[in-house]
């Protein structure tokens, strides 16, 4: 999907499906995500609530539960990740490719010296003694930017704020110096400031190391301009995928836009209204047959709840999966038909929208 | 740490002072302690007698002031005469020097009563708890690392069952197999050496020690079952630890709190489960002791048992207090 780099990618995961089978039935969380992922490289993953972004990671992390059902490919350098699984594959996680969570207040273990959390990957993995794992540990610490390393070792995490535990995380994280970092929301719990810093420090960690990182977040202002590529999920699928300039000046996908405006931007006048998505996502047991974004959308049509659109190219290694696809004639000619009407073929309130900072009708370039 | 250690004593030194006091105060206002000692002729009114208004009941000794000698007596032997904080207090200092009475009905000194008896007991115990936790521990583990299969349900149902069956049950269907069918244990107490004891206590211990297995699996496999979804498990198998490192090292310890609360609790019902046990496998203890001292209204043997048997589980909740920093950091801080 990078059209600059030749050769094989890193990851590679092809038509990935995961259902949980539950009581009610069901539960495709997962339906059919494609991406490649080249060294070095970051994919950010976008969605809302839901949308399986963290099924997806753990899909890659070998961590979902038993009952889980995964269909489709998952290739690390050119080995099939879901053979590595059923193979118990001691030194792969951990080493080649980790993963770090939402809330570091919960992914470091209460009753472990931070020191020992860091040092077991390195005495597990790579054999080091007692002693040389931990002066790592420590080195470590610093190149995570925590001040006192040394001293931090013997603390617990009750003793350390919610910035130092995230990046306490991260240095357990590239302990075996990965290949590919996953970081699942690594910001989402911590305060606006602390946000900035540790995304900071990811980018120039991964940047050093030459690391490959998937950044998952459900805030397209997290990703823009952090990563190379985005992947934007709903309801498990794909709904458009591009090179991250590209996305935001050419953005496709309904959903996009409307993810879109509920964040703040810069170059909105001061006053613009802040637009939550209305509705919810769909329930993943029973999946209507059209496009499970219709229900929301602004630019639906009939067809819409009919058929579900497939993903298309829009030009170089940019796919949207929509009939009326943002920004295209067809795409403004539904809008202004919607808006005409007041209301949306599947009864959504047009009026909803009024005063939102939207983008349609300039096409935003191309 | 020492501040924390220093405030678990305060609080064991009052707890033992309460239970004391409770213990005094209510046997002797419930019960007649003169009439413990001294029999039916403590209801003879001294005072009267004393003014020759009424001869006292027996009135077999010169001046007819027999009973009222031996009533006065006794008073000031067991300091009835005193006031009862006052006696609770004197009583307390003698407990401090050891020196807990003689039994009312044979003389014997208590503390010789008890030395005789604890050890008994206390071998019951520590060899059912020592049971129960070697059972439940690798049970509870199996179990919940493959929580809701079949070997976990079937753990379930026998769990339930063991809870299920009463102590005196449990006991005589031992009893009736090991003692009587197939005589592999002895059907008395052997007090010989430290193997025949042990040996003697393999069928108690059992009685005793499964149903606590059975509560101890049931606590520990729901704590782990909870502990093995917390965010730190997901992130200890992300840096690719195997599932017996995760196990072991990352989800046991903080998964104990529920297991060793009630460990220091199960010690007070193990007092009561002894009684019986006891008696079924013919062990002089301590819970044999108490129940025919109880009876015969022998005051300072329970008066005793309660006092040993309270610190006993003072004591122990207090070293459970520790375990619980140990296992916690967080507990450890002095705020
Ligand atoms: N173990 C599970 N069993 C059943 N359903 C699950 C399980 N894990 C996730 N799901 C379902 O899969 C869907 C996707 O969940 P996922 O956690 O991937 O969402 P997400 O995009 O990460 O959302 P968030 O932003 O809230 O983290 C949800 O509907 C969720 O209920
Ligand atoms: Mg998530």
């Amino acid at each position: 999907m990078n059209g600059t780099v030749n050769g094989q990618p890193l990851l590679s995961v092809t038509d990935l499906r995961v259902g949980f089978a539950t009581q009610r039935g069901l539960v495709r969380a997962v339906d059919g995500v494609s991406f490649d992922l080249f060294a070095g490289k970051t994919l950010g993953i976008v969605g809302e609530s839901g949308s399986g972004k963290s099924v997806t990671a753990k899909t890659l992390m070998n961590l979902l539960p038993s009952y889980a059902r995964v269909e489709g490919s998952v290739m690390f350098d050119g080995r099939d990740v879901r053979e590595l699984a059923a193979q118990k594959e001691k030194h792969f996680w951990g080493v080649e490719m980790t993963m770090i969570f939402q809330d570091p207040m919960t992914s470091l273990n209460p009753v472990k010296k931070v020191g020992e959390q860091i040092a077991e990957s390195l005495r597990v993995h790579l054999g080091r003694s007692r002693k040389e794992a931990r002066d790592e540990a420590g080195d470590l610490l610093e190149t995570v930017g925590i001040p006192e390393a040394r001293k931090r070792l013997s603390q617990y995490p009750h003793e350390l704020s919610g910035g130092l535990r995230q990046r306490v995380v991260i240095a357990m994280a590239l302990a075996c110096s990965p290949r590919l970092l996953i970081a699942d929301e690594p910001t989402t719990a911590l305060d606006v400031t602390v946000q900035k810093h540790i995304l900071d420090l990811l980018d120039e960690l991964r940047e050093e190391r030459g690391m490959a990182m998937i950044l998952i977040t459900h805030d397209l202002g997290v990703v823009k301009g952090r990563t190379d590529d985005i992947m934007v999920m709903y309801a498990g699928r794909t709904m458009e995928q591009a090179d991250t300039a590209t996305l935001f000046s050419t953005m496709r996908h309904p959903y996009t836009e409307a993810l879109l405006e509920t964040i703040p931007r810069i170059d909105m006048p001061s006053h613009t209204r802040l637009v939550p998505i209305p509705g919810r996502p769909p329930d993943l047991i029973d999946i209507a047959p059209g496009c499970p974004f219709a229900p929301r959308c602004r630019y639906s049509v009939d067809a819409c709840v009919v058929e579900c659109p497939s993903l298309e190219g829009h030009g170089t290694a940019h796919v949207c999966a929509c009939h009326k696809p943002v920004g295209t004639e067809a795409g403004i000619a539904a809008r202004a038909a919607n808006e005409q009407q007041g209301t949306t073929p599947t009864g959504l309130d047009m009026g909803l929208f009024e005063g939102a900072g939207s983008r349609s009708g300039t096409g935003a370039g191309n | 740490m020492i501040r924390f250690l220093a405030r678990r004593l305060v609080a064991l030194f009052a707890v033992l002072l309460a239970v004391t006091a409770l213990a005094f105060g209510s046997l002797n206002v419930l019960g007649d302690p003169l009439f413990n000692v001294v029999g039916f002729i403590a209801s003879v009114d001294c005072d009267a007698v004393l003014a020759g208004e009424i001869e006292d009941i027996s009135g077999q000794t010169a001046g007819g002031r027999g009973d009222c000698e031996v009533i006065q007596a006794a008073r000031k032997e067991h300091r009835l005469d005193r006031a009862l904080p006052v006696r609770y207090v004197l009583w307390l200092g003698d407990i401090v020097r050891g020196d807990f009475g003689t039994s009312f009905k044979n003389e014997m000194p208590v503390r010789q009563v008890l030395a005789d008896k604890l050890p008994k007991s206390i071998l019951l115990m520590t060899v059912a708890e020592v049971i129960g936790i070697v059972i439940a521990v690798p049970w509870a583990i199996v179990a919940a690392y493959r929580a809701n299969r079949r070997f976990d349900r079937a753990s379930t149902v026998t769990s339930f069952g063991l809870l299920a069956v009463p102590n005196f049950a449990m006991g005589i269907i031992l009893f009736y197999f090991f003692v009587v069918r197939w005589q592999i244990f002895p059907s008395r107490f052997e007090d010989t050496d430290l193997a025949a004891r042990l040996k003697s206590m393999v069928l108690p211990g059992l009685t005793l020690g499964l149903p606590l297995a059975a509560t101890y699996q049931r606590l520990l496999r729901t704590d782990l079952i909870t502990t093995l979804q917390e965010d730190f498990i997901q992130m200890a198998r992300a840096k690719g630890m195997t599932d017996r490192w995760v196990m072991f090292r990352h989800a046991l310890r903080p998964s104990l709190f529920s297991l060793v609360t009630v460990f220091g609790i199960s010690t007070a019902g193990l007092i009561g489960g002894a009684l019986v046990v006891e008696q079924i496998f013919s062990i002089p203890g301590i819970g044999r002791a108490v129940v025919e001292a109880v009876i015969r209204d022998d005051f300072p043997i329970v008066l005793g048992s309660v006092v040993v048997i309270a610190t006993g589980f003072v004591v122990i909740n207090f070293f459970v207090d520790i375990i619980y920093s140990l296992i916690d950091p967080r507990v450890r801080r002095d705020d």
